[in-house]
């Protein structure tokens, strides 16, 4: 009950941009702090997602549908980017016998 | 629009020709379709007339000339790359589709009329790449750049849809102009500055800074450089800085030219740090592409400059700048290429003059060029970038040229293994036709590109 | 054609053949390049034929503009004018006869492409020179004269025995003549700062106009002078014109009668609007003293040379000393006619050494030859008018043109006429006693040597011939009675139509020429007695005593120059090299460089490889651009 009212009344603006800043930034921080490049990937994934929510928020306040189309660009585009990390992480681990990014430094200086 | 799509489709045919395993084939049909694109780019001169279009993209002047350069480089970027495909005939389907392919994202990046465009534009410039990058595939350097460049490029990308959507929240529009106008009519009032639209700039920023690698993003780029395959560095250099560069003197000279004043001095900075870090990594290194990288990491403060000035002759400018950049690398890296060095060691370059004179005269020609010694392409660059700012930033021209001398040290050092007797005799080095034609024609664009450009007004 | 077509071809032409030859010369047979070489020059000679005969007034024909900025140009633009036609048909005529000569002096060397290239773009820079119509031009030609004298003195230098020798003589001219340089460059300064410009007829008109200070016009002249005493080897500076003749023989007569050491005279002559006004009175007083000064010097260390060629490097020197006594005179006219006669006859004498030395196998010095009048007789016959010629034997050539100045010089004042005089004496002697003594009496030579001795080819004894003529007639050009040459260059040149003309009457004109000729024939007849009668013979260099010593040590000019300036200069050199090099700059400018490599080092260790750091630095920079909002907010 109580959520409904809350969804019917409608969030006010800045709620949505602090969760998706929130969210953004556990992204980074995941990026940051992990070494298993698929959770690297996953964390991306989790920082694309903050951008829809935001996107999603403008596009109610604005009254517009654009940012929603742009939603369904990203969520392609990110799936794509999925495709492309992953088989890149396929022919790493076929290299390396792993996917921990803190074994990579063979190119430096 | 309509070269655009002949660009995609002989890359499309280039990967199904791939099959009948007869590599020239391949390479016959991209560089057709190349020269058409570039004859078609040249056609809509002044004359946006076309079959097919599209209210997304928009081929201004501006916009073809920055593509004729990159659909150059990418050309010849594919043509440098024949002794790969005589070695891996199987592969050179997927090499040269995906060459294309990024290039019609470097297209987009250069034609866009809105946000859409451009984010599109620059993921099918930035997906094949991470792929490219990794296309020694038993080679776990070629592998690691791919992961590195495709970790940290998926990173930036994340960065800068969070830009947008912040610019988006306080503008209402993806349009640049639209986003432009919106400012420039609200500038006197609190709407335009607002924390939302100035977060959005900078995370905005932020991400272009990544792509044309300016510190403190530019971490990427001299792994990438060195683990790639020469070829496909070639084309970051040229092709991919000239579309990164298109697109930021895009955004930020239609859609945020306004609040210049807010993100000059940033970009001020982070400028001055790209162009001394550059320099001083560059100073002691001994492999080749590592030290381009580097290199090009000081063009790129140079470059920036341009972006700073936004005067009307900016766009120009900066394109002769890459253009005659783009020249130099390509060349480079095709000798590198040939010198078949797998370490990448800068003493290769040992005795060349004595091995090849004619890679000697075309490595030295760029190497000036890249140092900027008059009368070469990359003087003028140069110095149309650095005289057009002098007036604003006159302080951080005359750093700017403090640095150019340092870079003279490590250019003529390169020079200097190319003059240097060796000690062990070395057979001739076989440089096949297609090289001597690409080669030659680098030699005489940074011979004569300068003269010849600096004498027109193109836009 | 029209001129406007002509001119730049007489240049092209010059510059074409030494482009080829340098280009292609290596791979070409001797035959082609030689020929090539010497039909430019002839071509051109034939076009500036042609232009002489169009020319009525001065024409300016403009090429390009090779700077402009605001309120200043500098074009390469060119002025024909009786002045530089005349120079160039000299330039060109003796420059053609020259270089077919060379054809068969030099068919037995190994870089005999590289000497035809040298000696085209020697010819071109010359004509640059002469043909500008701006100090800038001709700045660029003196400097182009500069440096082909150079590499061409030099051309030897890998020969085993004289290769260093000829090394240094090079150095030497270049040297002595960059000290030269340096004046011109400043007097080009001056004239610039003071006028706004480097046109010649601008800056005269300017003159007027602006009327600079007496200071100023001295300043300019001065430099101007110093300019010309390096290029045209007036005292202080002339010691590089006897070196210079480790050259190749051809190229002694290319810079001693025909390019170079003309280049001072012209410029002054082409200047003379500036020598012409009060505040340069004390300069063409300078240039006076300097030229007599020269003239004597140059005559008295010829006396005991025995090198043939030096003889007749010291009798140029002497010659050009006399000609800036002229100059010093205002007696421009006077001036360019006895360079048109003297590029004749020494250019005669000096292809004539070169035939001589051509028989003797490439010996010089004269107390080896003797009796050579009936081994080589066309060259003798040559020679013996050359002799005569520069001697002033009546009605030669040499005799009107000296005469001239003589008659100047008397006008002016007594004692400079009588130094003159004097002067003329000497060389009459010194120049006989070389002729006796190479030419006449027994052979002194190696039987080695005699057995070798020939006549030389045709093409080396037709300009021989050709130079033989024009020596003897040569001095009717500004005849008394008829002066033509005086009144063609006073036709269209600037500032020499308001120079006054020097008219002699007739008694004193027949007493100069009288006094003239038996001082002449004096010397002829004391020089026959002495080296063919007597048969008196040079002696070897440590027997001689008295005056003669002095003469054949050249007066210790090089000794005193060495204690002067070149060993305080190397001290000092030495000093600095301790001092600044290796105390100063190899601290300071190496430690700054070091640093920055070491910090180069530092900074590349950011690079480490590891992609998490580079995310974290991503990271920083993102932060660190947020902070930037927040503070600038």
């Amino acid at each position: 009950m109580v959520l409904a009212t809350v969804f019917e009344s409608g969030l006010s603006m800045e709620y949505y941009l602090i969760l998706s800043s929130i969210l953004f930034v556990i992204g980074v921080v995941g990026v940051l702090t992990r070494k298993n490049a698929i959770i690297l990937l996953m964390c991306v994934e989790l920082m694309l997602n903050a951008v829809n929510l935001l996107l999603v928020a403008f596009s109610n306040y604005h009254g517009k549908a654009d940012a929603q189309i742009f939603v369904f660009f990203i969520m392609v585009v990110a799936a794509a980017e999925a495709t492309v990390g992953l088989s890149i992480l396929v022919l790493m681990y076929r290299n390396a016998r792993s996917v921990d990014i803190g074994l990579f430094n063979k190119l430096k200086g | 629009m309509d070269a655009l799509i002949v660009i995609f489709l002989s890359g499309l045919i280039s990967l199904f020709i791939a099959f009948a395993k007869k590599p020239v084939l391949v390479l016959l049909t991209s560089t057709v379709g190349l020269l058409i694109a570039i004859a078609l780019f040249i056609a809509q001169w002044n004359n946006p007339v076309t079959l097919f279009s599209y209210e997304g993209l928009e081929f201004t002047n501006t916009a073809l000339l920055y593509s004729i350069a990159a659909s150059i480089f990418a050309l010849f970027s594919i043509l440098i790359g024949y002794n790969s495909y005589k070695k891996q005939p199987e592969h050179t389907g997927e090499y040269i589709g995906l060459l294309m392919f990024s290039l019609v994202g470097a297209v987009c990046m250069l034609a866009f009329t809105d946000m859409f465009m451009f984010f599109l534009g620059l993921e099918i410039l930035s997906l094949p790449i991470y792929v490219l990058a990794g296309t020694n595939k038993k080679d776990l350097r070629s592998s690691e750049a791919s992961l590195k460049y495709f970790l940290m490029g998926a990173f930036a990308t994340g960065v800068l849809l969070f830009g947008i959507a912040w610019t988006y929240g306080a503008t209402g529009t993806f349009k640049i102009q639209e986003i432009g106008d919106f400012i420039y009519n609200n500038q006197n009032t609190g709407i335009a500055h607002s924390s939302i639209l100035y977060v959005g700039v900078l995370l905005i920023m932020a991400s272009f800074l990544f792509k044309v690698g300016a510190a403190p993003f530019h971490f990427w780029s001299p792994d990438v450089y060195e683990g790639s395959p020469n070829e496909v560095t070639g084309f970051m250099a040229a092709v991919v800085k000239l579309g990164a560069f298109g697109a930021f003197m895009k955004i930020f000279g239609i859609a945020f030219p306004d609040l210049h004043a807010f993100w000059a001095p940033a970009l001020v900075i982070v400028a001055l740090i790209t162009i001394f870090l550059g320099n001083l990594s560059a100073l002691n290194q001994i492999h080749f592409k590592r030290l381009l990288a580097y290199s090009s990491i000081t063009h790129v403060g140079y470059a920036l400059l341009a972006v700073l000035t936004l005067s009307s002759n900016s766009i120009e400018n900066l394109w002769i700048y890459l253009f005659g950049y783009g020249f130099s690398i390509i060349a480079l890296v095709a000798i590198a290429k040939l010198l078949n060095d797998d370490e990448d060691k800068i003493s290769a370059f040992k005795g060349l003059a004595k091995r090849n004179p004619f890679l000697a005269t075309v490595a030295v020609l760029a190497l000036l060029s890249l140092a900027g010694v008059p009368p070469l392409i990359g003087f003028f660059g140069k110095y149309l970038v650095f005289a057009d700012a002098f007036t604003q930033y006159p302080l951080i021209v005359i750093i700017a040229l403090a640095n150019s001398g340092i870079g003279i040290y490590y250019y003529l050092k390169t020079v200097i293994n190319i003059f240097q007797k060796e000690e062990i005799e070395e057979s001739k080095i076989e440089v096949p036709a297609i090289h001597i034609v690409v080669l030659s024609i680098c030699a005489i664009a940074i011979l004569v590109g300068g003269l010849v450009l600096s004498q027109y007004k193109l836009l | 054609m029209k001129i406007e077509q002509l001119v730049p071809l007489i240049l092209l032409l010059p510059l074409l053949g030494g482009l080829i030859n340098g280009v292609l010369g290596k791979k070409l047979p001797k035959k082609v390049v030689g020929s090539l070489a010497t039909a430019v020059m002839f071509i051109a000679f034939g076009i500036a034929l042609n232009v002489f005969f169009q020319l009525h007034d001065s024409v300016r024909i403009d090429l390009f503009t090779i700077i402009r900025l605001d309120s200043f140009s500098l074009n390469a633009r060119f002025l024909v004018d009786d002045l530089s036609i005349w120079m160039t048909l000299i330039v060109t005529g003796i420059g053609s006869l020259i270089h077919l000569f060379s054809m068969g002096y030099m068919s037995h060397d190994e870089g005999y492409y590289k000497f035809f290239t040298y000696l085209n773009l020697f010819i071109f820079a010359m004509l640059i020179l002469i043909l500008g119509s701006n100090y800038f031009m001709l700045f660029f030609g003196w400097e182009g004269v500069g440096i082909c004298s150079y590499l061409l003195i030099g051309f030897h230098y890998s020969d085993e025995k004289k290769g260093l020798l000829n090394s240094i003589a090079a150095r030497k001219a270049f040297v002595m003549n960059r000290i030269g340089d340096l004046g011109l460059l400043i007097g080009l300064f001056l004239i610039l700062s003071t006028f706004g410009t480097l046109e010649y007829n601008e800056v005269a008109a300017k003159l007027t106009e602006l009327s600079p200070s007496n200071w100023m016009l001295f300043g300019i002249t001065i430099c101007l002078f110093i300019g010309a005493t390096g290029k045209s080897a007036q005292i202080p500076l002339f010691t590089w014109l006897p070196d210079a003749m480790a050259g190749p023989t051809p190229v002694s007569a290319l810079i001693h009668a025909a390019t170079m050491v003309t280049a001072g005279i012209f410029l002054v002559v082409r200047s003379n609007f500036l020598f012409e006004t009060p505040g340069a009175q004390l300069t063409q007083d300078i240039m006076l003293y300097i030229g007599l000064a020269t003239s004597l010097v140059a005559a008295f260390i010829a006396m005991r040379q025995n090198d043939i060629k030096k003889v007749l490097a010291y009798s140029t020197v002497s010659q050009l000393g006399f000609i800036f006594v002229a100059l010093g005179m205002g007696a421009y006219t006077a001036a360019i006619f006895h360079v048109t006669t003297h590029a004749f006859f020494k250019a005669l004498l000096f292809l004539g050494s070169g035939s001589v030395i051509h028989a003797m196998s490439d010996e010089q010095d004269i107390r080896q030859m003797g009796g050579l009048k009936k081994f080589i007789p066309i060259t003798h016959l040559t020679f013996l008018i050359g002799t005569l010629a520069i001697s002033g034997f009546p009605l030669l050539s040499g005799f009107f043109s000296k005469d001239e100045i003589l008659a100047h010089a008397l006008h002016h004042n007594a004692f400079i006429y009588g130094a003159l005089a004097f002067s003329a004496l000497l060389t009459a002697i010194y120049m006989f006693r070389l002729y006796f003594v190479v030419f006449h009496g027994e052979f002194r030579g190696s039987d080695h040597v005699k057995s070798h001795l020939h006549e030389s080819p045709l093409n080396m004894t037709f300009p021989l011939i050709v130079l033989a003529v024009l020596s003897v007639v040569g001095g009717a050009l500004n005849i008394p009675g008829s002066h033509w040459f005086s009144h063609f260059l006073n036709h269209n040149v600037t500032g020499l139509d308001k120079v006054a003309e020097l008219h002699v009457d007739n008694s004193s004109l027949i007493t100069l020429m009288v006094t003239a000729s038996v001082l002449t024939i004096v010397a002829l007849i004391g020089a026959y007695s002495s080296y063919v009668m007597k048969k008196q013979l040079p002696v070897s260099d440590d027997k001689i005593t008295g005056w003669a010593k002095l003469s054949a040590n050249k007066l210790y000019f090089d000794e005193i120059y060495d204690v002067l300036f070149v060993k305080p200069i190397e001290l000092i050199s030495k000093l600095s090299h301790q001092l600044i090099e290796v105390l100063f700059l190899n601290n300071v400018v190496l430690g700054v460089a070091k640093s920055i490599g070491r910090t180069g080092d530092l900074v590349k260790k950011i690079q480490t490889g590891r992609t998490e750091w580079y995310l974290l630095w991503m990271v920083f920079g993102i932060i660190g651009l947020v902070v930037y909002y927040l503070v600038k907010i």
